[in-house]
């Protein structure tokens, strides 16, 4: 009996290190963009391309040309300032967009300018695809460390938690 | 360790073993991967494709060409539903502007809209030299495809009213994946489509400058139907089949210097200003969505 009960224990040994490679657990480097002063040394691309890379979306989503934003967002100045875009097909309403705030491109132009576009997307979206409508109706759109992020995904509680908690903390 | 028994080693191995099992059933839950953002997944600038079931041994355009020279393009406008609203978004035509809404149908384009602007009145905006009618694939479930002929026609003679020398371009609808046009929902399937493009060919009058454009034959794979890899519902395209529209686009205008020295009358002028449809409103109306300062979290 007790050599069984080592035999068994041997086994748990060996099967337990093993539940560290299976998922479920978010594998972070905090230092690697975490705080305040990480973020100053990031640039809105920079932002885009990490929220897009942990972020589930449905659809093909392109990173397009910083210009293209004011086909969106209007903001004509602001691609001067610093954004990144990702848009989808056109199949779903997903989207992925990072503005830098400054003097011209201010917070408020910035948000006004999102609420806008997401309310436009509703409105347009309600009788095209209205499956879709519930992700703008949870868009994030986040404000901090100098940056406005716009994040229309397939998990906005996800892309809203990740914004917060490990980009513009 | 002596008294240890083979029956013993068997049922610990056999333990292990299912353990193991146990663990590998639980992988197919998981959604997504979650990565380190020490190692961000790798980035392209462009679209990723997947290798096309088909390959286009006799098509001339490819998802992977670069973009070509779109300055032919410049000075034109675009009107259409969600198909010309993802060339506004991916800005392929630096020099183009769009007048273009998801879901845009032929019956919206000369009524008013929620905000009392009339959307072909953007026409008066510039001196277009080319003005692109981009719709169909919202009207391929009318019972009678005459009446969208019949508005479509409309929108035609609207558009040349307000640009008289401009040239405008009917495009052809895009065809859908076989998957959609076998499902068959709402009239949208490739014989259909086809049906409709015959008739939208004959709009065309190539004297009074309006040419009938077909950006679906450089899509369509050699069964007539868009290629699986090119969008993900079968319908709207990615960035590579954009490219693919837009550079059989520049092959395939009208050269515009056949008006070379020829005194073009100027755009009539409209008496009211309309708003474009694709800019964003001026209301602020406070969506609601929540704006989390930092102060907020911590």
């Amino acid at each position: 009996m007790k050599n069984i009960l080592l035999l068994v224990g041997l086994s748990l040994l060996l099967i337990l290190p093993l539940q560290g490679c299976f998922g479920g657990v978010v594998d972070v480097d905090i230092t690697a963009s975490g705080g305040a002063s990480a973020a100053q040394d990031l640039s809105a691309e920079t932002i885009a391309d990490l929220i897009y890379s942990n972020i589930p979306f449905d659809d093909m989503m392109t990173k397009v040309p910083p210009a293209s934003i004011k086909n969106s967002y209007g903001l004509p100045s602001c691609y001067k300032s610093g954004c990144a875009i990702y848009v989808s097909t056109g199949a779903t309403p997903e989207e992925l967009a990072v503005f830098e705030i400054d003097d011209v491109c201010t917070e408020d132009a910035i948000i006004e300018a999102a609420n806008n576009r997401i309310e436009k997307q509703v409105k347009s979206y309600s009788s095209y695809a209205p499956k879709e409508v519930p992700k703008l109706e949870s868009a994030v759109i986040y404000s901090g460390s100098g940056f406005v992020v716009v994040c229309v995904s397939a998990d906005n509680s996800l892309a809203k938690d990740f914004i917060k908690d490990y980009i513009l903390a | 360790m002596n008294n240890i028994h083979f029956k013993d080693i068997f049922f610990s191995v056999f333990f292990v073993a299912v353990s193991v099992l146990s663990v590998g059933l639980v992988l197919p839950a998981v959604n997504y991967e979650y990565i380190s953002l020490a190692a961000p997944k790798e980035q392209t600038s462009e679209l990723f494709v997947s290798e096309p079931e088909i390959i286009y041994d006799d098509n001339k355009y490819s998802p992977d060409d670069s973009l070509g020279d779109t300055s032919r393009l410049n000075n034109s406008a675009f009107i259409g539903n969600s198909h010309a609203e993802a060339l506004n978004l991916y800005g392929l035509i630096p020099g183009a502007d769009y007048y273009t809404k998801v879901g845009l149908s032929v019956l919206n384009v000369l009524k008013p809209g929620e905000k009392g602007d009339i959307l072909i009145n953007n026409l008066y905006n510039k001196k277009y030299d080319m003005v692109f009618l981009i719709f169909g694939e919202n009207e391929l479930g009318w019972p009678y495809p005459k009446n969208f002929i019949k508005e479509f026609e409309k929108i035609i003679a609207e558009t040349r009213r307000i640009l008289p020398d401009a040239d405008i371009y009917i495009e052809s609808i895009f065809p859908v994946s076989l998957e959609v046009s076998e499902k068959d929902i709402n009239g949208i399937n490739n014989s259909n489509i086809v049906k409709y493009n015959k008739l939208l060919e004959e709009l065309a009058d190539p004297e009074k400058n309006i040419f009938f454009i077909n950006p679906a034959e450089a899509v369509a794979d050699k069964n007539g139907n868009l290629p699986s890899d090119a969008s993900t519902d079968g319908m709207h395209f990615n960035y590579g089949y954009c490219k693919v529209w837009v550079n059989y686009l520049i092959d395939n205008v009208v050269d515009r210097n056949r008006f070379a020295g020829n005194s073009n009358e100027g755009a009539l002028e409209e008496t009211e200003a309309s708003e474009q449809e694709t800019n964003v409103g001026a209301d602020v109306s406070g969506f609601g969505q929540e704006v989390f300062a930092p102060t907020e979290i911590f």
